[in-house]
C-alpha cells in the first residue's frame, strides 16, 4: 500500500534543490540472462522476452537471447509452445485462462540452462471509472495540476494483488509505482490515488494489473530497486534475473 | 549479584574508614546568580584537602568532611568562580549563587577558574553543551539547533542535510535516549531532520554521553542525550525572544513566588508557508510548519521539598487539501525533589510521552485516514547518597510501560469501506533497577562502578505467531489481558576509570553493557516520520550493546587548552534490518519480514579544544569504522553501515572581536556516506532497473562545508539585550550531494545516468534576538 509515500512528495517541493547528471565510476558486472515472462489472462497471450544485463552507461539495447525453448504447461497438462516472433521475443495466443489455473513456464537452451517457474492464475479487479482533483502544487507552473484516482471493484473472498499502472498523453510512467493487497479492503470498491500528477489538457490512462502474489512481489521489489538498493528476487528456479507473471488488465481514461 | 554488593559495601566502608569521628556535612545548591537557576555539574573544590564534588542533576551538592577550617573554591564553565572560607564546626546549608562571566560582581572574588574538570573528572566520552557558546555557532538559517551543533563533536555524526538522527560511535538512530527533563523524545527533529525540536530557549543544559554511561540510564544501545529544560527565573520577569527568517520565537520566565517558584513558557513556530503564501497565490490552502511549545513550573514547597511540571508539545503539519500528514511528541514530566537529609537526595518522576503520526488522503468518494503511535508512561526513583567526599552512591528503579499503536486505517466517505485496519498494539512493561559508587580510592585514582539490571515483559492480550522460514504462520497463540507472557533481562555492568598522571594528564577507561527493548524499524536511508517502532517479543530479541573505550587527556598553557584522544570498540547484537522486499506498511506479519544480525564500530576520536580567552573553539576529528553482518544481506557478509564515515573532520571558532561583535565559524569536512551504486542494469516490464553487487560498496562523495557567522551586540545592559546574528549556511556554495539517483536520459530511452540532488547552497540568514 504505496498510497500514502506522495506525500513525501508535497515536502520536498518546498525543499530548495538543485540536480546535476554526473560521472561515476561504476564496475560492471557479469553478464546474467533476465527473463521478462507474463501471460495476460484478459487476452490469453503469454509472451517472454529474454534479454542479458547490460552496463550501466551502454546505450546500445540490450543483447537479446535467441533460439531458446519456450513452453507454457497449464494445470491439465495441456501444453503450449512459444515462437520466437522476433530476436528474443516469445509468443502465443488463444491460451485458455481461467481464475485459480496454475500454469508452469519452462525456458531451456538459455545459454546451455533450463529456468523453470510457475504461477496461479488470479482472480480480476474491475477499473470502474476515474476521477480528479485539483491539486495546489506550489512547484508547478502556470497550468493547473491533477491527482487522478481510479476506483476499483475488488474480487470478494480470494487474495488479490493489483498495480495500477499511468499512461500520460500515452506514455508509460516508467518511475511511478502504485500497488495493494486487497487485505483491507476484500470485496469492496475502494479508490486507488495514482502518484503521477497531471495538468489540463493531459489525457490519463490508468491501468489496472490484477495479478499473482509472485508477481506482485516483484513489482514491490522493483519500487524500492532504486532507494533500498538490492535487487528483485526470481520466482525462477536458477541463477537469472526476472519473473513469471500471470495478470488481468482493464483501465480508464480521463482528458484532463 | 551478592558477591557484587558485598564487594560494594566492603570498598565504599575501607575508603570512608578516614572519615569515621567528627565528620560534618555541608550541603546546599548552586544557583545562577541573575536568575536563580540551578547549575548543574558545577564544581565544589576543597582546597586543603584536594577533594570535592559537583552538583547533580537538580544543582544540590553535598560534602561531608572533618571538623575544621577550609576554602571552597565553587566554580561553573562561563561563570565567576567564588572562593569561600569555610570554619565547618557542625552540619551546614550553602547555596550559592555564580554570576555569569559578563556580569562582574563587587563581592565575588575572582579566582584562576578550575578547569582542569577534562582530565581531573572521571568521566570520559561525555560531550557537554555550553548553551552560550553554542549560540554561537553559526547554523542554517540561524535556527539554533542543539543536534546539529553536537555532530560538530567528535564521535557523533548527523544523518546529512535532510536527514533527520543522530549516530554515536556506530550505533542506528533509534539506539540514542533523547531525553529532555528525563521524558523520552521519540523524534528529535522536524521537517524530515531540518531542525530539530529543541528550542534552545528553553533549555539549560546539553550532556551526550557515548559510552561509560553511567547506570541510571538504560534502554538504549548507544547513547543518552540527557537535554534539561530551564526552570524560569525566580527573581523577575523576563521575556527573550528572537525573529528569524523562517521562524519566531518568544520565551516568557518569571517568579510565581519570589525566589521560591517560577514558570517558563517558551513557544516557536516556523511560517515559511506564510511567506510562499505571500509570493504564490497557486497554495492558498498549502501548510508547512512546526512548532513547539515548552513550558516549566517549579514549587518550592520547603528546604526540602520541591516539584517541577516539565511539558512540550511540538508537531509537524504539511499538506494540502487533499492530502494531511503531521506527526509531533507530547511529554510530561512531574518531578518531587526531596531530602531526606544532608546527604540523601531523592528525586521521584512520573514521565508521559507519546509520539504519533496521522495521514489523511481525500479523493473524490473515499477519504483515507491512517495514524500510528508510540505511548509511554514511566515512574522512577532516584537516589543520590552523599557518603563521604570519597563516595557518591546512586541507585533507584523505574518501570515504564510502553504501549504502541502499529498503525491503523479508516475508509470513510461516499464508499465507505467498514473494514477498519487496525494492527496488533503493543503493550509490554520495562523496568530496571540499579546500584553505582563514584569512588576516589586516592588523589591519583577514580572509579566508578555501578550495575544495572534490566527487564522486559510483553504484555496481553496479544497473539504471538510463529513463522516458518517463508514467512508463512505456523502457529498462533493467544494471550489474555495483563498477562505477562514473555520476559527478558539482563546485567548491566557500568564501570569507568581516571588515573591522573600528572595536574595536566589522566588516562581514562570505561566499560558499558546496554540492553535495548525498543527497535525502530526504518526502510529508508534517511529516516521518516513513520517510521514505525515495536518492542522485542518471542521473535524479537533484544539489542546489546558492549562497549569499551580508553583515553588519553592532557591540558596544556595552564588549562586554556585541552587535548583528549579516545579510542573504542564497540560489539552489538540482534541488529533489526527489513528483508530484501519486506511489506513495510501496515503489515501484521512484520515480525516474519525482519532480519537479526551483528555490528561492530570501532575508532578512535580526537579533540582540541581551546575553552578560555577571545577565542574558543575546537578541532574534533574521527577516525572509524561501521559494520554490520545480517545473514540474508549482502550474502551473509560483513558489509559497512551506510552511516560507516572513515573520517569526519570539524574546526569550530569563535572570536570575540570586541564587546559588541563576535565572530564565528565552522568547517566540516567527512567521507561520504557507504552506499550500493548499481553495477549493470536490465529491464523488466518496460522498466530499467539496476543492478546491484555488494551491499553499500561505494561511497558518496566527500561532504564538506564551511559556515560564517557575526553576532552584534545593540544593546546590553541589566534590563536591556538585543543583537542581530548574521550567518551565512556553506559559505563557498559547495554542492554536497543528498542523494545520487539513477534515471533514464529524457527522450533517450535505454540509456541511464547518475543525477546528484544538492539540498542547500549559499544560505545567508539574519535574526534578530531580544532580552527584556
Amino acid at each position: 500500500m504505496k498510497f500514502i509515500y506522495p506525500l513525501y512528495a508535497i515536502l520536498l517541493l518546498f525543499v530548495t534543490s538543485c540536480t546535476e547528471v554526473i560521472t561515476l565510476e561504476l564496475d560492471t558486472a557479469t553478464q546474467k540472462p533476465v527473463i521478462d515472462a507474463t501471460l495476460n489472462a484478459t487476452t490469453g497471450t503469454c509472451k517472454v522476452i529474454l534479454t542479458k544485463t547490460g552496463g550501466f552507461y551502454q546505450k546500445k539495447d540490450f543483447d537479446k537471447i535467441s533460439n531458446a525453448i519456450v513452453s507454457l504447461v497449464d494445470g491439465n497438462g495441456l501444453r503450449y509452445n512459444l515462437s520466437e516472433t522476433s530476436t528474443g521475443i516469445y509468443e502465443i495466443g488463444n491460451i485458455k485462462v481461467q481464475p485459480g489455473n496454475n500454469f508452469t513456464l519452462t525456458i531451456e537452451n538459455v545459454e546451455g540452462k533450463t529456468y523453470k517457474a510457475e504461477a496461479l492464475t488470479p482472480y480480476p479487479g474491475r477499473a470502474v471509472e476515474i476521477s480528479k482533483q485539483l491539486f495546489a502544487n506550489p512547484a508547478t507552473d502556470t497550468l493547473p495540476s491533477f491527482f487522478t484516482s481510479l476506483l476499483i471493484e475488488d474480487y470478494p473472498e480470494v487474495k488479490n494483488y493489483y498495480q495500477m499502472k499511468s499512461y500520460i498523453n500515452g506514455k508509460f510512467q516508467a518511475s511511478i509505482f502504485d500497488f495493494t493487497g486487497d487485505e483491507w479492503f476484500d470485496g469492496y470498491t475502494v479508490e486507488l490515488p495514482s502518484s503521477a500528477v497531471v495538468y489540463e489538457g493531459d489525457t490519463m490512462v490508468l491501468e489496472l494489473i490484477s495479478m499473482n502474489k509472485a508477481m506482485y512481489q516483484y513489482v514491490l521489489e522493483m519500487s524500492e530497486n532504486l532507494e533500498l538498493a538490492y535487487n528483485p528476487k526470481t520466482n525462477f528456479d536458477g541463477d537469472v534475473f526476472g519473473r513469471f507473471g500471470i495478470f488481468y488488465s482493464d483501465s480508464k481514461e480521463i482528458k484532463l | 549479584m551478592n558477591r557484587i554488593l558485598l564487594t560494594l559495601f566492603w570498598t565504599v566502608l575501607f575508603t570512608s574508614a578516614g572519615y569515621a569521628q567528627k565528620d560534618f556535612t555541608l550541603s546546599g545548591y548552586i544557583r545562577d546568580a541573575s536568575s536563580g537557576e540551578e547549575l548543574l555539574y558545577a564544581t565544589v573544590q576543597v582546597i586543603e584537602n584536594q577533594t570535592g564534588t559537583t552538583t547533580n542533576l537538580y544543582g544540590f551538592y553535598s560534602l561531608t568532611l572533618p571538623e575544621g577550617k577550609y576554602h571552597l573554591v565553587y566554580s561553573y564553565l562561563g561563570y565567576q568562580t567564588i572562593e569561600k572560607p569555610l570554619n565547618l564546626e557542625s552540619d551546614q546549608e550553602l547555596t550559592i549563587l555564580l554570576s555569569p562571566n559578563a556580569q562582574v560582581m563587587d563581592e565575588i572574588v575572582v579566582t584562576a577558574e578550575a578547569k582542569d574538570k577534562n582530565v581531573s573528572t572521571n568521566q570520559m566520552s561525555v560531550v557537554e553543551l555550553n548553551m552560550v557558546e553554542a549560540k554561537k555557532i553559526p547554523v542554517i538559517f540561524g535556527e539554533q539547533d542543539i543536534l546539529k551543533t553536537i555532530q560538530l563533536l567528535p564521535g557523533v555524526k548527523g544523518g546529512g542535510e535532510g536527514g533527520s538522527g543522530f549516530y554515536v560511535r556506530g550505533g542506528n538512530a533509534d539506539q540514542n535516549l533523547v531525553l529532555l527533563d528525563e521524558a523520552p523524545v521519540y523524534s528529535a527533529s522536524h521537517l524530515l531532520g531540518f531542525f530539530s525540536v529543541f528550542n534552545s530557549d528553553a533549555l539549560k543544559d546539553v550532556k551526550l554521553y557515548k559510552g561509560g554511561m553511567p547506570a541510571q540510564y538504560g534502554g538504549r544501545a548507544s547513547s543518552v542525550l540527557d537535554i534539561r529544560m530551564k526552570n524560569g527565573n525566580a527573581k523577575k520577569w523576563t521575556a527573550t525572544g528572537g525573529l528569524g527568517l523562517i521562524s519566531s520565537r518568544l520565551t516568557v520566565e518569571g517568579p510565581i513566588v519570589k525566589d521560591k517558584s517560577s514558570i517558563i513558557v517558551s513557544g516557536r513556530r516556523t511560517y515559511a508557508d506564510l511567506l510562499y503564501k505571500t509570493v504564490s497565490n497557486k497554495i492558498d490552502d498549502s501548510q508547512l510548519y512546526f512548532y513547539d511549545l515548552n513550558i516549566k513550573a517549579n514549587f518550592t514547597f520547603s528546604d526540602k521539598n520541591r516539584i517541577y511540571y516539565s511539558g512540550y508539545l511540538g508537531r509537524d503539519v504539511v499538506g494540502t487539501k487533499e492530502f494531511g500528514f503531521d506527526w509531533g511528541n507530547n511529554t510530561n514530566s512531574l518531578r518531587w525533589n526531596h531530602n531526606f537529609n544532608q546527604k540523601m537526595f531523592l528525586n521521584t518522576t512520573l514521565i508521559s510521552s507519546q509520539y504519533d503520526y496521522g495521514i489523511n488522503a481525500n479523493f473524490s468518494k473515499q477519504n483515507y485516514d491512517v495514524n500510528s503511535g508510540i505511548y509511554d508512561y514511566n515512574l522512577k526513583q532516584d537516589y543520590n547518597y552523599y557518603i563521604n567526599p570519597n563516595n557518591t552512591i546512586t541507585f533507584g528503579w523505574n518501570v515504564i510501560n510502553h504501549y504502541i499503536k502499529p498503525g491503523n486505517l479508516k475508509i470513510t466517505g461516499e464508499l465507505e469501506v467498514p473494514v477498519n485496519v487496525k494492527l496488533q498494539k503493543q503493550n509490554s512493561l520495562e523496568s530496571g533497577i540499579y546500584l553505582a559508587n563514584d569512588q576516589k580510592i586516592n588523589k591519583r585514582l577514580s572509579v566508578y562502578y555501578g550495575l544495572r539490571m534490566s527487564m522486559f515483559n510483553n504484555v496481553g492480550p496479544q497473539e504471538v505467531k510463529t513463522y516458518d522460514e517463508n514467512g508463512n504462520v505456523i502457529n498462533t497463540i493467544k494471550h489474555e489481558k495483563n498477562k505477562f507472557f514473555n520476559t527478558y533481562s539482563g546485567l548491566e555492568p557500568r564501570a569507568s576509570a581516571t588515573y591522573v598522571l600528572s595536574e595536566k594528564s589522566s588516562i581514562k577507561s570505561a566499560y558499558n553493557r546496554n540492553y535495548q527493548y525498543l527497535h525502530q524499524l526504518t526502510n529508508y536511508t534517511s529516516g521518516s516520520p513513520t517510521d514505525s517502532w515495536i518492542t522485542s517479543s518471542p521473535n524479537i530479541k533484544p539489542i546489546t550493546a558492549d562497549q569499551v573505550s580508553i583515553g588519553y587527556f592532557r591540558n596544556f598553557n595552564d588549562n586554556m587548552f585541552e587535548f583528549s584522544v579516545e579510542t573504542y570498540y564497540k560489539w552489538l547484537k540482534n541488529q533489526l534490518d527489513y528483508k530484501e522486499g519486506a511489506n513495510t506498511v501496515l503489515n501484521p506479519d512484520v515480525e516474519a519480514d525482519l532480519l537479526n544480525g551483528t555490528g561492530r564500530a570501532y575508532g578512535a576520536e580526537l579533540l582540541i579544544r581551546k575553552n578560555l580567552g577571545a577565542f574558543t573553539g575546537w578541532i574534533g576529528y574521527t577516525l572509524s569504522k561501521t559494520e554490520r553482518k545480517i545473514p540474508g544481506i549482502n550474502n551473509g557478509n560483513w558489509y559497512s553501515a551506510r552511516q560507516d564515515r572513515t573520517h569526519d573532520f570539524s574546526i569550530v571558532g569563535t572570536y570575540q572581536l570586541s564587546k559588541k561583535i563576535t565572530v564565528s565559524g565552522t568547517w566540516v569536512y567527512s567521507t561520504g556516506d557507504a552506499v550500493s551504486f548499481p553495477t549493470g542494469k536490465y529491464n523488466i516490464d518496460g522498466v530499467n532497473l539496476n543492478l546491484y553487487s555488494d551491499r553499500n560498496g561505494y561511497r558518496m562523495p566527500a561532504y564538506h562545508r564551511a559556515d560564517l557567522g557575526l553576532t552584534w551586540v545593540r544593546k546590553d545592559t541589566k534590563d536591556r539585550y538585543s543583537d542581530l546574528s548574521f550567518s551565512i549556511y556553506n559559505v563557498y556554495h559547495r554542492k554536497n550531494a543528498y542523494s545520487i539517483t539513477f534515471e533514464e536520459v529524457e527522450n533517450s530511452p535505454g540509456e541511464t545516468q547518475a543525477v546528484k540532488t544538492s539540498l542547500f547552497g549559499i544560505i545567508p540568514s539574519i535574526t534578530w534576538n531580544f532580552r527584556y
